[in-house]
């Protein structure tokens, strides 16, 4: 049986379930590379320019992973338009060169160009990757199964399931569901925001959401927001890039009255270049709404102690603000 | 109205023209300084790139200086410049100034926008009847400034007095800023060929070749690079600069041009990733193909297309076997460091041309 590569980085987050149905139903093993651990981290720091951003680093080191597993290719699309008039961050752009240009003896690389501007174009693009690697497969049923795994993952976020645990059934890990032991205590709401690939990356982000529900606090991300509900906030013009929409739409989403949250924890990484503005448009959106928000930078050398008591102390002060003990403007 | 626009080489003196011409009073801003820089990094997102935080340092003195209105470019991404306009505005409402931004996005992407944009800075029918004209003579100072600047770059690493060429090229900008109608400006054009042809020179010199490529604006204006052009010229060598203004606006806005560009560039990237990283690639391409000794690539810290042309440059220089050297720069960056990077590059690429002539045998570079 031949083997299939999927990096468990960047996009993977959000796409996983579509493209492990996908080849696994044209008849291929799948093999997703591990959670992000300190080997694949420094494999990636390794092999990735050092200004890249550490998400793209990271992906480098899985790239890697999967190169030592004997798979007879590794999928590297070169993700371009999701279906909006959003593009991706360039670094996603141009994924394959970079990975190409900085490592050798990689196994061939599945590069295609995933851009779904027209309905049709998934559809003729998986037809392509089926010719030309699984030739004499049944495409329309591998299609439809695809299609519909993405669509029962995508409701399971909207029920409040963290991408982690709903990605178990291709990843066979458990993710950040909480233990039973680990039970709501408090009336906490915080929103996590940041890009599926930094806030569901727990060895990146440093346990972040089991930690916040240890504290006692309720976590809601972008991707439980269902799609239909971030398009209705319009913006004058939005911003280029489609995670970075989500995210910043989703922080709109959560401080509506009628459900605003508590706080909110920007997740965003060392130097990133979409961040620097989505981060400043939503530190004054919770500014006018009077939410509190803790902007979050990772990079490789972030240390656990000090996210810790940042997050323990946003956390406390978050808490003493619904009690009332004090009630300070969090934003000068 | 109260105008103002971005601050950038030297097409503040064409902006001027433009919008006094359109009969606004004109507000010029200040060329941007430590302070410009300290004001903008204060108030911008910290991973902002360079340019952001020189324009908002540079909005802020502008309406210090009266400023009401700020005239600016959109674009569509994926480069973060296309949405300066939006957070700029937002900055800025944020402390308090009720200033108006008025944006002009792509025509063909986003028309609406672009048509108010362009009738607010028109204004009167007349105006549009005298619009060809104004047009006219705003271009000729375009083409003009950019001819005279290359000219003087041309003659900087020739030069026997050190900075004698930039105090006559300095003297000709003036010279050029108070010719308004073609006649004058051409007029001007001729007398300042003349003037910096005049400058002494030592033509016996055989200096290296570099190229500077990368990012449009820390490549145009010389606060953001440190002055890397002039600094390379006053070491002797030829710096060649990727973008010029004039001929940047024809390949770009009028005509769809740099498609040799995308040719040279796509054996190692095909996709366009935004601002100026393909072309940093290309053109890297180019100038190897037209024996340059090196090429420099200027990218504000933590610009995504430049960061993407990084990662796929060293293959470029490997198969291609031209040094590249890239500087990105921030409001930390100081001149020294850029000065003693440069001079190592430049030894590094004297010993390369010593090797190739024969003249050394050891050379291990």
């Amino acid at each position: 049986m031949k083997r299939v590569g999927i990096p468990r980085s960047l996009f993977f987050f959000t796409y996983l379930p579509f493209w492990y149905t996908f080849w696994a139903e044209l008849g291929y093993e799948v093999v997703v590379s591990p959670l992000t651990n300190k080997g694949i981290l420094d494999k990636g720091v390794e092999e990735a320019s050092t200004d890249l951003c550490v998400p793209v680093k990271v992906f480098h080191g899985h790239v890697a992973y999967l190169a030592g597993q004997q798979v007879d290719a590794i999928f590297l699309p070169r993700m371009v338009n999701a279906g909006s008039q959003a593009t991706f961050c360039p670094k996603f752009l141009a994924l394959p060169e970079m990975v190409k240009c900085s490592m050798t003896d990689l196994p061939p690389l599945v590069e295609v160009r995933v851009d779904l501007t027209s309905p049709w174009s998934l559809r003729s693009l998986c037809h392509k990757i089926q010719q030309e690697w699984a030739p004499g497969k049944d495409f329309g049923a591998a299609y439809r199964r695809a299609v519909l795994a993405q669509e029962a993952f995508q409701a399971a976020l909207t029920r409040g399931e963290l991408v982690g645990s709903a990605l178990k059934p291709y990843t066979g890990d458990e993710g950040d569901k909480p233990k039973a032991e680990e039970a709501l205590k408090s009336e906490l709401d915080i929103a996590v925001l940041g890009y599926p690939y930094t806030v569901h990356d727990a060895f990146l982000n440093g346990g972040l959401l089991r930690k916040l529900r240890r504290l006692g606090a309720r976590v809601h991300t972008a991707d439980m927001v269902p799609i239909r509900e971030l398009r209705r906030y319009r913006m004058h013009k939005d911003l280029f890039w489609h995670y970075s929409n989500m995210v910043f739409k989703a922080g709109k989403f959560w401080l509506q009255p009628e459900r605003r949250v508590d706080g909110i924890i920007h997740v965003s990484t060392f130097a990133c270049g979409p961040d620097a503005m989505v981060g400043k448009m939503l530190e004054l959106e919770a500014k006018a709404r009077g939410v509190p928000l803790i902007a979050l930078t990772l990079d490789e050398q972030t240390g656990q102690a000090g996210l810790d008591t940042r997050i323990e102390a946003f956390v406390d002060m978050l808490a003493r603000r619904k009690t009332g003990a004090y009630n300070i403007s969090v934003h000068g | 109205m109260r105008i103002t626009f971005p601050y950038m080489g030297s097409s503040p003196l064409v902006f001027k023209q433009l919008l006094s011409e359109l009969g606004h009073e004109v507000v010029v801003p200040p060329p941007p300084s430590k302070r410009t820089l300290d004001l903008g990094t204060k108030y911008a997102p910290e991973f902002a790139c360079i340019p952001f935080k020189i324009l908002l340092g540079t909005y802020l003195e502008a309406i210090a200086l009266g400023a009401d209105t700020i005239v600016s470019t959109g674009g569509v991404g994926p480069c973060r410049a296309g949405y300066y306009g939006e957070l700029h505005r937002r900055i800025l409402h944020d402390l308090g100034y009720e200033v108006r931004l008025l944006i002009l996005e792509p025509p063909l992407r986003r028309p609406g926008d672009f048509l108010r944009a362009l009738s607010a800075l028109v204004g009167s029918p007349l105006t549009w009847l005298r619009l060809p004209g104004i047009l006219r003579r705003v271009w000729t100072k375009l083409n003009v400034l950019d001819r005279v600047e290359k000219a003087a770059h041309a003659i900087r690493p020739y030069e026997v007095t050190p900075g004698e060429t930039s105090r006559v090229y300095n003297d000709c900008l003036k010279a050029i800023d108070a010719a308004t109608t073609v006649a004058e400006i051409r007029a001007a054009e001729a007398e300042s060929l003349a003037r910096l042809a005049k400058v002494p020179q030592d033509r016996t010199r055989q200096p290296l070749k570099v190229a500077l490529v990368g990012e449009i604006y820390v490549v145009l204006e010389p606060f953001a690079n440190h002055n890397v052009q002039i600094m390379l010229e006053e070491m002797g060598v030829i710096a060649e600069r990727s973008i010029y203004l004039a001929e940047w606006t024809r390949g770009n806005a009028i005509v769809a041009g740099e498609k040799n560009i995308k040719g040279a560039a796509r054996p190692y990237l095909s996709e366009l990733v935004g601002g100026h990283g393909l072309n940093s690639i290309g053109e890297t391409v180019i100038y190897a193909r037209r024996g340059f000794d090196g090429v420099i690539q200027l990218a504000p810290f933590a610009c995504i297309p430049e960061i993407v042309a990084k990662s796929i440059l060293p293959r470029v220089s490997r198969e291609l076997d031209i040094p590249v050297l890239t500087l990105f720069l921030d409001e930390q960056t100081g001149e020294a460091g850029i000065r003693t990077r440069l001079e190592a590059f430049i030894d590094l690429l004297a010993a390369r041309r010593k090797k190739r002539e024969g003249q050394v045998a050891w050379a291990a570079i």
